[in-house]
C-alpha cells in the first residue's frame, strides 16, 4: 500500500491532480459574516471571488476544525502510512493543528511537513510528495521529496491591486516598496515563510513578463504551477508561454481558492517554479529521516 | 584645494595682460561654467543663513543668467558694455540670498570706465566697487561669508602692482585663503565641519573667471565634503535653525524706486531682507511668514513679475532628505539616482533610490558629489542611475574611484529609462543579473523631451524658430510645433509607433501644472487610445519629459 498524502485547501491544487495522486485535502473554513464554507467544498472558486467583489467585508478564512483532521487520519493510517503537507505556520495555525493532531491519532504513522509555502508552491510540494507515495517510496523518502521541492521553489504572485491586502492587514514590507507616485504592479514572492516584496511592473503585460522570466531566472526549471484568481485565460495563456519555453517541465495550472485570493483580490496571477539541480536531489533523499 | 588658476600638467596658460570685451565675456563664461560644475559640491555645504542646501545651484543659476545676457552683446563690444550686461541678467536672473549678493557683487564690478583694455588699476578698482556693493545690500554684514571673500579679493588686487594677470591671480588667491578662514569668523560653520558655501561659490566663480581669461581648462571640482550629520540633527531638532516661513522673490519696476526706504519698509515684514538694483528695476528678496502680504506691498510701489514663493521649512526638509541617504531597498543593493526637480527627487526616493544626487542636462553634478553619495549609502553593492548623457562619465569615474563598494553605472540617458531601471530592481536576483535586468528595462523604454529652442535652426530637415516648442526623442530633434502641447502630442505620436499597448508617462515641469498635463493626457488617451500616467516632476527646463514603454 503505498504511502497516503495529505494537504490542506490552499494547496489550490487542480481537480484532476488530485484525484489522479489521490491525495486527500482538508479545506480551511471561509465566513461571510454569519454564514461559513469549507473551502473548495460548499464553495467553489468562481462563487467566491463574485461575492468577495460586493461584499464591503472582507470574508474570514480559519484553519480546518481539528475534527477533520482526525477524521482524515483516523481513515487513512487504518490503511498505511501517512505524510502531510501543509502551508508556511507563518501564514496559518493549519500545520501546527496538523501535528498535535497526528500525535494524538497515529503516533509515528504521520509525517506533517511544513511547506514553508502557500497556494501552488505548496501545490508543487504535495504533487512531489504524492508522485513519490505512488513509485513506492517510504513516509521518509516522500517527506525528503516534499522537502527538496521546498528547498528549491521560487514563487512569483502578481497583484492587480493591493487593497484586498491593505484591508487585511498584510502589507507589510511589500508597502515601502511600492512608491505610491507612479501606479505599479506589484510582484510578491513567499521568502522564509512570508510574503515579501520581489519586484515590480507598470503594467499588467510586463508583471506577466516577469512572471513568465522566472522560468529562465532559474533554468533549469522541471515543475511549474500557474493559478489565478479571476483571470483563468490569463493564467493558460502563460502556461501556453511556458511550456513553449521549456518544453521539458511538468506545467500545472490551477486557481487561486479563497484564502489566497481574499488577499490578493481580483486579477493575482502567480507562478511557482522548482529549479532542477544535478543530483543532489538524490542526497538529499538519501539523507533525509523521518520527522514528526 | 589646487592653487588658483595653476596650469595643469601640459597646459600652457596665456599670460594675461589686458582685458577687453571679448575676453571678459570668455572669463563670464569660464566662471559660470566653473560654479556650475561645483553647484552641487557648494550645495552640500550650505549651511549659513539657512540651511537649504541650495547656494551653490542658485550662485550657478545667476551666473548663467548673466552670462546669457552677455550672449545678446555683439563681438567686440566694450569691457563695460559685456560687464553692465552680466550685471543686467545677473539681477533679472539672481536666484536665492546668494545670487542677490552675486548680482551685486556683477553690479559693482560694472562700475568699470570707458578706457580700453582694462589694466590692473581698472581691475582692482572693479572689485573694490563691487566689495562696497555687496556689503551695501546686507542689512546686517557678517564676516565669514562671501563679504569675507570679496573684500579680501579687493584688498588683494588694490595692493598688487602693475601686472594684471598677477592682480587678478592674487584676488583668486585671497579669496581662497578667505574661504579657508571662514570657520574661524562664522561659529555655524565650525559645528557644522563645513566652510561657508557662498564664499566658496565666489572662490570658484573668480577662479573660473581667470582660467577663462588664461585660455586654461577648468579645475577638476572638489568634493567639500557635507554637513557634519550631528550638526543637521541638532538643528533639525528645532526646526530649521532661522528658517521659517516663506522665501519670497519678486522684481518691481517703477520709475526711480527709492531702494533704502523699500528696504526699510521690508525689515518689518520678514527676515533676510535683501533689495537690490537701482533706478527703474529693484530685486527683492525677504523670508516672511506672509508672502502674500509682501507682494501687495511691491505692488503699491511698482509692477511686480518673477515672483518665487518658497517654503523655507520644505526646503529646509527637502535638504535634509537629500543628504540624508535612506535605507537601501533590497539588502545590501542600494540605488543612486541622478535627477533635477523635487517631483523627479520624489519619485525616485519613492521608487527606492536610497540617494538622488541633483543634476541634469544645464548643472552636471561632480565625479565628487556622486562619490559621495555613494559612500553615504554604505552598501556593498551599488547601482547608479545617471539619467542624463552628460553624467555617464562623472558616474563612471566616481565608480571607479570607489574602492569601498562594487558600483554599477547602468549609462540610462533620461529620467524615464531611469525610472523604469529602478522599477526592475529585483530582491531575489544577484547583483549582477540585477544590473543586466535593469539594464534591459532602460533600453525598453523610449524618451522625449519637450522645450523651447534657444535659437532658431535646421535639424533633420526640421525648421525651428528660436523659442519656438519642439521634442527631442531619443536624443534627436524629431517635433516643433506651435504650442507645448502639440509638442508633446507629436512626440508621444512617434514614440508609441509599433508598441501593441503603450503606456506613455508625461513628466510636467517648468510652466506647466496637474491641469495642464491633464488635458494633454486626456487628449492622448482620446486620440492614440493608450495609457497615460501623468507625474509631477518639477524639473527645470523641459514643460515636459515624457517615457514611452
Amino acid at each position: 500500500v503505498p504511502v497516503r498524502i495529505v494537504t490542506d485547501s490552499t494547496s489550490d491544487l487542480p481537480r484532476e491532480v488530485i484525484d489522479d495522486l489521490q491525495i486527500s485535502v482538508v479545506p480551511l473554513t471561509i465566513s461571510f459574516g454569519a454564514e461559513s464554507f469549507r473551502d473548495g467544498v460548499d464553495l467553489d472558486a468562481d462563487r467566491f471571488y463574485t461575492r468577495l467583489q460586493s461584499e464591503k467585508e472582507l470574508p474570514k478564512t480559519s484553519q480546518p476544525p481539528p475534527a477533520l483532521f482526525e477524521h482524515a487520519y483516523r481513515h487513512l493510517t487504518s490503511q498505511g502510512d501517512v505524510v502531510s503537507v501543509h502551508l508556511s505556520h507563518k501564514f496559518s495555525g493549519t500545520v501546527t493543528t496538523a501535528r498535535s493532531v497526528a500525535e494524538q491519532v497515529a503516533p509515528g504513522r504521520i509525517n506533517v511537513v511544513d511547506s514553508g509555502s502557500v497556494s501552488l508552491g505548496l501545490g508543487l510540494c504535495v504533487v512531489a510528495a504524492a508522485r513519490a507515495a505512488h513509485g513506492g517510496a517510504s513516509r521518509g523518502e516522500c517527506v525528503a521529496a516534499a522537502e527538496a521541492v521546498a528547498s528549491r521553489l521560487h514563487v512569483a504572485v502578481a497583484f492587480e491591486t493591493l487593497e484586498y491586502l491593505r484591508r487585511g492587514g498584510r502589507i507589510g514590507r511589500a508597502n515601502a516598496f511600492l512608491g505610491s507616485l507612479l501606479r505599479l504592479k506589484p510582484i510578491l514572492t513567499v521568502q522564509d515563510g512570508e510574503a515579501a516584496p520581489l519586484t515590480r511592473a507598470r503594467s499588467r503585460s510586463k508583471a506577466i513578463d516577469e512572471l513568465a522570466a522566472m522560468c529562465a531566472r532559474y533554468a533549469p526549471v522541471t515543475d511549474i504551477a500557474i493559478c489565478s484568481t479571476t483571470t483563468p485565460d490569463d493564467a493558460a495563456a502563460l502556461a501556453e508561454r511556458v511550456r513553449a519555453a521549456v518544453p521539458s517541465a511538468d506545467v500545472m495550472l490551477g486557481r487561486f481558492g479563497p484564502v489566497l485570493g481574499v488577499h490578493g483580490g481580483p486579477g493575482m496571477l502567480g507562478i511557482a517554479v522548482v529549479q532542477g539541480n544535478d543530483g543532489s536531489d538524490v542526497v538529499l533523499r538519501e539523507s533525509a529521516t523521518p520527522s514528526t | 584645494m589646487s592653487a588658483p588658476g595653476a596650469p595643469r600638467s601640459g597646459e600652457t596658460a596665456e599670460h594675461v595682460s589686458a582685458v577687453d570685451g571679448d575676453s571678459l565675456a570668455r572669463a563670464f563664461r569660464a566662471g559660470a561654467d566653473s560654479l556650475t560644475a561645483n553647484a552641487g559640491a557648494i550645495d552640500a555645504i550650505n549651511v549659513f543663513p539657512v540651511p537649504d542646501g541650495d547656494t551653490g545651484t542658485n550662485m550657478a543659476s545667476t551666473m548663467r543668467a548673466a552670462v546669457g545676457e552677455v550672449a545678446l552683446v555683439s563681438n567686440g563690444a566694450s569691457a563695460r558694455d559685456v560687464a553692465a550686461a552680466a550685471s543686467r541678467g545677473a539681477l533679472i536672473g539672481a536666484k536665492g540670498n546668494s545670487g542677490v549678493i552675486l548680482s551685486q557683487i556683477l553690479h559693482g564690478f560694472a562700475a568699470l570706465s570707458d578706457d580700453e583694455p582694462l589694466d590692473a588699476d581698472a581691475l582692482a578698482f572693479a572689485f573694490e566697487r563691487a566689495r562696497e556693493a555687496a556689503y551695501r545690500v546686507v542689512s546686517e554684514p557678517k564676516e565669514g561669508t562671501i563679504l569675507t571673500a570679496i573684500a579680501a579679493a579687493a584688498n588683494a588686487a588694490s595692493t598688487h602692482g602693475e601686472d594684471l594677470d598677477e592682480c587678478f591671480a592674487a584676488a583668486v588667491e585671497a579669496a581662497r585663503a578667505a574661504v579657508a578662514r571662514t570657520p574661524e569668523l562664522l561659529p555655524v560653520l565650525k559645528e557644522a565641519g563645513v566652510v561657508d558655501s557662498g564664499a566658496q561659490g565666489l572662490y570658484v566663480l573668480l577662479d573660473g573667471m581667470l582660467r577663462g581669461l588664461r585660455r586654461q581648462d577648468l579645475a577638476p571640482a572638489e568634493d567639500l565634503g557635507s554637513v557634519d550629520s550631528a550638526y543637521l540633527e541638532a538643528t533639525s531638532a528645532f526646526h530649521g535653525s532661522g528658517g521659517s516661513g516663506f522665501c519670497t522673490e519678486f522684481v518691481i519696476e517703477a520709475p526711480k524706486i527709492d531702494a533704502p526706504a523699500l528696504r526699510g519698509e521690508l525689515q518689518s515684514m520678514g527676515e533676510s531682507v535683501l533689495v537690490v538694483g537701482d533706478g527703474d528695476l529693484v530685486r527683492v528678496h525677504i523670508h516672511a511668514s506672509e508672502p502674500a502680504a509682501v507682494l501687495a506691498y511691491g505692488r503699491t510701489i511698482g509692477v511686480v513679475s518673477r515672483e518665487k514663493v518658497d517654503d523655507l521649512t520644505r526646503q529646509i526638509e527637502a535638504a535634509a532628505a537629500r543628504r540624508q541617504a535612506t535605507a537601501p531597498l533590497v539588502d545590501g543593493i542600494a540605488v543612486i539616482a541622478v535627477a533635477a526637480g523635487s517631483g523627479i527627487e520624489r519619485l525616485f526616493h519613492s521608487l527606492g533610490a536610497a540617494a538622488v544626487v541633483r543634476g541634469g542636462q544645464t548643472m552636471n553634478p561632480s565625479a565628487g558629489e556622486i562619490r559621495a553619495a555613494i559612500a553615504g549609502t554604505s552598501a556593498a553593492r551599488v547601482v547608479v542611475l545617471p539619467n542624463n548623457k552628460n553624467v555617464v562619465m562623472a558616474a563612471r569615474q566616481a565608480a571607479e574611484s570607489t574602492a569601498t563598494a562594487e558600483v554599477e553605472v547602468i549609462p540610462t540617458s533620461s529620467v524615464p529609462e531611469g525610472v523604469a531601471a529602478l522599477v526592475a530592481l529585483n530582491t531575489e536576483a544577484p547583483f549582477a543579473d540585477n544590473v543586466a535586468s535593469m539594464l534591459e528595462a532602460s533600453h525598453a523604454v523610449r524618451s522625449a523631451e519637450v522645450t523651447r529652442a534657444a535659437r532658431a535652426t535646421r535639424i533633420n530637415g526640421i525648421d525651428v524658430a528660436a523659442g519656438q516648442p519642439i521634442a527631442i526623442v531619443d536624443g534627436e530633434l524629431a517635433v516643433s510645433a506651435g504650442s507645448i502641447p502639440a509638442a508633446v502630442r507629436a512626440a508621444v505620436r512617434r514614440m508609441i509607433e509599433g508598441h501593441d499597448e503603450p503606456l506613455v508617462t508625461l513628466y510636467y515641469g517648468e510652466g506647466e501644472d496637474a491641469g495642464s498635463a491633464e488635458v494633454i493626457a486626456d487628449g492622448l488617451r482620446d486620440e492614440l487610445g493608450c495609457e497615460v500616467e501623468t507625474v509631477d516632476g518639477d524639473q527645470p527646463h523641459y514643460p515636459y519629459l515624457i517615457g514611452a514603454e
